[in-house]
């Protein structure tokens, strides 16, 4: 079973992932061209395959579960809505999440759901004039939330503030970051704005950035820190201009 | 959920997952969503890391940005497969990695899963088969195997940590797993 190539002694490390990215990348490519070490890493993979069953037996929170279908309700739902067009752009393939701040690559469905999510909270958005004394005028505009909480968007002038009530709280090293979505732009632009909510789920969030010329406002689940690009799909939308 | 849905074999299930089922997902979920938590907290030791990680790992099987390829083994070992991987992922990004082992002590007594269905006995005898196996090897190898598999550590970190240079770290790891292939003869060929 052992391979006898030279590159053989990197099988047991290759199947528990415990090689470095570049080293794992380059033994992949190796196996392309050797069946021994092929043979080796098939061998040990059904090992490998076994040993979840060796970590002590837990059940799933019941609610997480709810959280999950929560989600995958609102999507189907939204899927559902937006006809077999949604399902057309392609997702990337990404071999790892990358670290902090960077892509951790599944934009495609993510993106596709963004723009599904765009188009209900266009329609779902309902804007309401506060006219002040002499200043801008205040709108609000309520945002479509997948899963649980409600959520607005409060427009004064250039300036906005999100308001979330029964959102879900993140856990540790997970944050909420506000994104930016500009006409004729198909990829959302990060902000600065990140948040969590109080153990009740609200949260009143001042926007950083000028809102001037942006048409949503969309909010994701990420890594501490930030992303780039969105790593998960939008739980928040809303429609600003 | 319909009930002939429960009928179906996992890989049928997610054709249907394919096409936009939540039923089917959730079919799909109630299956492996223990054992996938299970993998997840023993990895993570934190449950909010854990539920993290089997709520990425699950909503990444909806998008079908993770694709299931029956001819690469069953629903349940591509599902562990993701959960394994981002439970990797999590681990590698937190700042805390080497020091996260004593939180959330004894969420195994509060959420030890009931054994209710022959499916479950069989997957509580079959874990004591692997941890039996395991336990047959000599501990250098087992606790590199563990480092590596449970706890996401690269094979440079355990050489650091065990002070053992990383072409003996490799070697255990290989000549472990291949032991444990010997020992677990037929339960090995199942998983796939």
């Amino acid at each position: 079973m052992s391979s006898p190539c030279r590159h053989g002694e990197d099988a047991g490390a290759y199947v528990l992932n415990a090689l470095e990215d570049d080293e794992a990348r380059a033994y992949a490519a190796h196996l392309e061209t050797c069946a021994p070490c092929r043979e080796e890493v098939a061998a040990l993979q059904v090992v490998v395959d076994t040993l979840p069953a060796g970590a002590p037996r837990l059940s799933a929170p019941p609610e997480l579960k709810r959280r999950i279908m929560a989600v995958v309700e609102a999507e189907a739902e939204l899927l559902r809505a937006s006809g077999p067009e949604a399902d057309r752009v392609p997702a990337p393939v990404a071999a790892k999440r990358g670290r902090l701040g960077r892509l951790s690559g599944r934009p495609g469905r993510a993106l596709a759901l963004a723009c599904t999510i765009l188009v209900v909270g266009g329609v779902a958005g309902v804007a309401i004039e506060h006219g002040r004394d002499g200043g801008p005028s205040t709108r609000t505009v309520q945002a479509a939330v997948t899963g649980q909480g409600r959520a607005a968007l409060e427009l004064t002038g250039s300036r906005a503030a999100l308001k979330v009530d029964g959102v879900p709280s993140l856990p540790e090293g997970r944050v909420y970051q506000v994104w930016f979505v500009k006409p004729g732009r198909s990829t959302p632009e990060p902000t600065h704005t990140l948040f969590n909510v109080r153990r009740d789920g609200r949260a009143t969030v001042a926007i950083e950035e000028s809102v001037k010329g942006v048409k949503q406002v969309l909010v994701t689940a990420e890594p501490d820190g930030g992303s780039r690009q969105p790593t998960s799909a939008p739980v928040i939308s809303a429609t600003a201009a | 959920m319909s009930a002939s849905l429960h009928e179906l074999a996992d890989e049928d299930l997610m054709q249907l997952v394919r096409k936009g089922r939540p039923d089917a997902f959730e079919c799909v979920y109630e299956r492996h969503s223990s054992a996938a938590f299970s993998l997840a907290y023993r990895m993570t030791q934190n449950r909010n890391q854990a539920e993290d990680v089997v709520q990425d790992a699950f909503l990444s099987l909806w998008r079908s940005n993770a694709r299931y390829d029956r001819n690469r083994g069953s629903v349940r070992t591509w599902v562990l497969g993701i959960v394994h991987n981002r439970a990797i992922d999590s681990l590698r990004r937190s700042v805390v990695h080497d020091r996260r082992r004593a939180s959330d002590e004894g969420l195994e007594e509060r959420f030890a899963a009931p054994e209710r269905t022959d499916a479950e006995v069989a997957r509580r005898d079959e874990a004591r088969e692997v941890r039996a196996a395991i336990r047959t090897l000599p501990t250098e190898q087992s606790r590199v195997i563990e480092l590596a598999y449970f706890g996401g550590f690269t094979h440079s970190e355990i050489a650091t940590m065990l002070e053992t240079p990383i072409g003996t770290v490799k070697g255990r790891m290989r000549l472990g797993l291949g032991k444990m292939r010997d020992q677990l003869g037929g339960l090995a060929a199942e998983a796939t």
